[in-house]
């Protein structure tokens, strides 16, 4: 049995400073050692798929999603959140340590994500022709497939075989979005509508892989992939400023007393969005600490996937390093 | 290294990182927020430099006005710099000795996680280079400081010091229009100020653009010197 603990045995030394998050980690201020590994768990995805809006809306957004949950659930999910100083839900794209999201939900996130590119080919968007559209509909439908795949592999009776060749196409489609991304992020101008799902459909080929090679016992080659990914992360992200995307997408056909209005709440909006990319990014970075610590303590992979995904009480639980 | 002092050190890194890229970005905003109050700062001082030296005497002396304005402009120019970077790089340090304090507290002496194979404190003059402040700006002229931080004067088109700035002047009788040959003038000095400061022209960034390129040039080199292998 895996000895997961609740957030709340940490939110005083949280509070008081003692204690301090990276990424998804906690560590000791005063040794300066980790002394516990945070982890979503399935009702986490459950709370969060009902949401709908950008991936990185304030934490407070939380509180306004679907009522087929106990209202109770929620509020722990918003209160952990706010304890472990997370600005916004940004880091829920990539999984609070190993995602728990679980292919079939992961499946219903790629669907809405299709719907949303769908809509947007359909309009005059800068950086996105019929063309760019036909493609990403390409990869994001072998993307889908791919993890659908993986949930049926659960029915085999030797599925590790499966989980593999799946792991090494995601390899592929990442690459393929990671390529997007970073061409998009070159362009000279900026929409959520178009960033947030190449986001996504990076981040789920990831996550996805991570899951596939946990699930095949392969946790040294998922902690590999995560390294991998953590890079990408920092290479794409970290040279984005909210500064230069203000600037962007500032309307100058304006008075100069409205352009600095403009500037500043486009500097407000997007600090929110870049803080969200951060908090993706640390995660990332942190993720194969944990899987290091998985590997060092012998804790097989697919044990460690289905406690998580099945846990319907604590959305954020804490693994303690001993 | 032992896995407990290899964590150490990645969780040093990704905070540095962290530290570093929020410092950047509040700093970029920073000068995007508050640099308008300062250029208000100096057309008040270019304005009423124009006006008090009169009318017929800024017509009279063009030369003489167009360099006074541009020794305006190179003290504010000098103030505002230092205002935004000279700041900018103290808080820069704090990060960087906090790292310094960090690493020799938490892991095992030699095994820093540097690209550069030097002490954190080399490292940092490193990421700092960049920096004029760095080369002892408290003793370098006006000058020389605007020179050092490759801001040039203001150059005064040819075509516009004879024909706009200046024009409304010799054109018709303007005794009797004085106000408004006056406030031409000052709309066109203020115009040629502001493109210095927020215009970038083929061959020269504006003043935005180079306090903006020291805050990433400054952050671009601490990150590179970050062992990124987590």
């Amino acid at each position: 049995m895996i000895p997961f603990e609740i957030p709340l045995k940490y939110a005083q030394g949280l509070i008081d400073g003692s204690l301090l998050r990276i990424g998804t980690l906690i560590k000791d201020q005063s040794t300066g050692r980790i002394v516990g590994h945070i982890q979503e768990t399935g009702l986490t995805s459950k709370l969060l798929e009902g949401f709908v809006g950008s991936p990185f809306s304030p934490i407070q957004a939380i509180s306004g999603i679907g009522a087929n949950f106990q209202l109770a659930h929620i509020t722990n999910l918003l209160n952990t959140m706010k304890i472990l100083q997370y600005a916004n839900i940004g880091v829920s794209v990539v999984g609070i340590g190993v995602s728990a999201v679980g292919f079939a939900m992961m499946n219903n996130k790629l669907n809405k994500m299709q719907d949303s590119l769908n809509k947007l080919s359909s309009e005059v968007i800068i950086g996105f022709s019929e063309l760019h559209s036909t493609l990403l509909r390409e990869h994001f439908s072998k993307v889908t497939g791919l993890v659908e795949q993986a949930e049926q592999a659960y029915q085999l009776s030797s599925p590790e075989r499966s989980w593999l060749k799946i792991s090494s196409s995601l390899a592929e489609e990442s690459s393929f979005f990671r390529g997007e991304l970073g061409h998009y992020l070159k362009l000279n101008s900026f929409s959520e509508d178009i960033f947030s799902p190449l986001l996504q459909s990076f981040m789920t080929c990831s996550t996805a892989r991570v899951e596939c090679l946990m699930l095949a016992s392969e946790i040294e080659s998922a902690k590999d992939v995560a390294a991998n990914h953590a890079k990408d992360c920092r290479y794409l992200f970290e040279p984005l400023t909210p500064s230069a995307l203000a600037n962007q997408t500032l309307n100058i056909e304006v008075s100069d007393s409205e352009i600095s209005h403009q500037l500043a709440q486009k500097n407000e909006h997007f600090s929110l969005i870049i803080n969200g990319l951060r908090d993706i990014t640390d995660a990332t970075s942190t993720k194969p600490i944990l899987l290091d610590y998985l590997i060092e303590k012998g804790i097989d992979g697919r044990e460690y996937i289905e406690t998580i995904n099945s846990n319907e009480n604590e959305p954020l639980l804490i693994l303690p390093v001993s | 290294m032992s896995k407990i002092n290899r964590d150490c050190l990645s969780i040093i890194n990704i905070s540095s990182r962290r530290e570093i890229l929020d410092w950047r970005d509040e700093k970029l905003i920073y000068i995007d927020t508050h640099l308008n109050s300062h250029f208000t700062t100096l057309i008040y001082k270019l304005e009423s430099y124009v006006t008090s030296y009169g009318l017929t005497n800024t017509f009279t002396n063009k030369d003489k006005v167009l360099a006074e304005l541009d020794n305006i402009y190179r003290v504010w120019v000098d103030n505002t710099y230092k205002h935004f970077i000279e700041s900018a790089g103290k808080q820069l340090m704090a990060i960087a000795d906090k790292r310094d304090v960090n690493v020799n507290k938490y892991t095992e002496k030699n095994n820093f996680s540097f690209k550069f194979n030097s002490t954190p404190g080399i490292y940092v003059g490193v990421a700092i280079a960049s920096l004029p402040i760095a080369m002892g700006a408290a003793t370098i002229s006006v000058g020389g400081f605007f020179g050092a931080i490759g801001v040039t004067a203001v150059s005064w088109p040819l075509a516009l010091v004879g024909a706009t700035v200046f024009s409304t002047i010799s054109v018709t009788g303007w005794k009797v229009k004085k106000q408004k040959k006056l406030n031409d003038i000052l709309k066109n000095v203020r115009q040629v100020y502001k493109d210095a400061i927020y215009k970038d022209q083929p061959n020269c960034e504006c003043l935005r653009t180079k306090l903006h390129s020291e805050i990433l040039s400054m952050a671009t080199n601490f990150l590179e010197g970050i062992d990124d292998t987590i």
